[in-house]
């Protein structure tokens, strides 16, 4: 019924055991209308090269894991479409910045490592008893962080992020706009405990706002506004300081 | 990694911010009148010669106008400079070009200074 | 999975040089983009600098800033204000947008009781600013 058209599909292999750096490798895949790139990647992996590794899991944009390199551009590949690309080729690779650990699949520790030095949960000086009830919140205030809570750590962003690639110390979009997501929830006591490591020299003021982490990122978060908006704040409240030594810390 | 809140990022980064603010406001004007329009014969010559320019300049409010208009983009461009260095090539200079950059832009205000209020 | 970097042989592609021109086989304008945002403030720089140059020059006598003016009227130094026009006003675009694009992320910058002012006013605010702030120097310098 649904006629099939065929694309080309070079993907970038890294065999450790076999090689010392990638390799390309050519595939042609049979793809229909409503195929996205890691339809591809999965009929290669079940129908042609069954060695070929690469990681995803939900299919539907939602776990972050099948971020690649498509054509160039960090991309969830469960969101490409084939006929976008198509009559071209689609070239895959893994996301760049990143150590490739085999084929499409890179080592996240790095990233993983600063997401936990933001701490990017709800930090409170003092838990209240259970029994006194859950942290009430008003949709304004739900609104102030929300946009910023959609990131689901695909780390596309660091991809994108030249600095990133110039400067592996830098704490990254993702994780800077976490570490704002959690200092702008009403019921978070936490700031303090993060500013160390968002406003410290590897954090936002490695930032010169290329500003393509916010361009790439599937859910909208805008992790460039997060951490011009972090050092907006930062310095009023440094100026706010140096003029009035006396005045409230917070 | 040991992370540490650093101190004079936020004032070289305000500093920065303000300039940026300075130059996107008033220098394409100045570009425009001083440096296009009265050679072009649009505005009248006499308005950049000397006597009407040392006449302007006897006014406080001017000098002080000056001192926002020439100083604060100097801090913005430093800033750009040493970032965009880095980024294009020179990232081993990491460590010296915040001193050269920045440098030039407190030298520059001190020679702002000098001329507007010693030497006129 | 977290991976024990001493043990696993990985292999990273290190970023281009000129990773704003082609990184790692492929060009992004918007790399490119940001470079030539990032130039404006030298052109920025260089306007001032000729700026105080010229004011020193006014502490010298009218003999030496009129040297100076007159030299300034040859094509090649209009063509240098002409292309620091141009960049001046990419920077006044690009930065004056800033704002606006911070307004409309999460809780934005400016906040009228708990609701966030719309980032079209901070817009019209920002480029209304631009606007005014260039007709009132222009009529002053034309009519002090």
């Amino acid at each position: 019924m649904s006629d099939l058209r065929t694309i080309k599909i070079t993907v970038l292999r890294y065999r450790p055991e076999e090689e010392d750096a990638p390799t390309e490798q050519t595939y042609e895949v049979e793809f229909r209308d409503d195929w996205v790139v890691l339809d591809a990647l999965n009929h290669i992996k079940d129908h042609i090269d069954g060695t070929l590794s690469f990681r995803w899991s939900c299919r539907m944009g939602v776990c972050g894991s099948c971020g690649m390199m498509v054509n160039g551009e960090p991309k969830l590949t469960c969101a490409a479409m084939l006929r976008d690309y198509y009559p071209n080729e689609v070239r895959v690779e893994p996301l760049v910045n990143f150590p490739i650990v085999r084929d499409l699949v890179i080592d996240m520790t790095d990233f993983m490592d600063k997401l936990k030095a933001v701490k990017p949960w709800i930090i409170r000086e003092e838990e209240k008893p259970v029994s006194e009830g859950e942290y009430l919140q008003t949709p304004d205030q739900l609104k102030d962080y929300k946009q910023f809570s959609q990131c689901i750590n695909c780390m596309l962003c660091y991809a994108a992020c030249p600095v990133y690639g110039l400067e592996h110390d830098f704490v990254g979009p993702a994780a800077i706009a976490l570490g704002h997501r959690y200092n702008l929830d009403s019921r978070d006591e936490g700031n303090q405990q993060r500013q160390h490591v968002i406003a410290s020299k590897e954090g936002i003021w490695e930032c010169t706002y290329v500003g393509e982490c916010s361009v790439v990122c599937p859910k909208h978060v805008d992790p460039a506004e997060a951490i011009q908006q972090t050092k907006v704040a930062t310095t009023t409240n440094r100026f706010k300081s140096l003029v009035m030594p006396w005045g409230n810390k917070k | 990694m040991n992370y540490k809140e650093h101190k004079s990022e936020p004032f070289w980064w305000g500093m920065f911010s303000q300039g940026g603010v300075i130059a996107a406001l008033l220098i394409p004007i100045h570009i425009f009148l001083g440096g296009i329009a009265v050679h072009l014969g649009l505005i009248d010559a006499e308005l950049m010669s000397h006597e009407r320019l040392t006449d302007l300049l006897q006014n406080p409010l001017v000098k002080l106008y000056l001192c926002v208009l020439l100083i604060f983009p100097l801090y913005h461009a430093a800033h750009r400079i040493r970032f965009t260095l880095a980024e294009i090539g020179l990232h081993s200079l990491a460590k010296i070009l915040p001193v050269l950059c920045y440098g030039g832009a407190l030298l520059g205000t001190a020679v702002v200074l000098y001329i507007l209020w010693i030497l006129l | 999975m977290m991976l024990d970097s001493e043990t696993t042989k990985t292999y990273t592609r290190p970023i281009s040089k000129a990773w704003w021109l082609r990184d790692r086989g492929h060009f992004n304008r918007r790399y490119f983009m940001f470079l030539l945002r990032e130039l404006t403030s030298v052109f920025v720089a260089l306007y001032v600098v000729l700026f105080i140059y010229e004011i020193f020059l006014l502490t010298k006598g009218p003999d030496a800033h009129t040297a100076f003016r007159e030299s300034m009227s040859a094509g090649p130094w209009i063509a240098f204000h002409i292309i620091a026009l141009l960049f001046a006003l990419y920077h006044s675009y690009t930065w004056l947008g800033l704002t606006t694009k911070m307004q409309a992320a999460g809780r934005g910058l400016v906040k009228i009781g708990t609701k966030t002012l719309p980032p079209i006013l901070i817009a019209l605010g920002s480029y209304g600013a631009w606007i005014v702030a260039t007709c009132v120097i222009a009529y002053l310098f034309l009519t002090l």
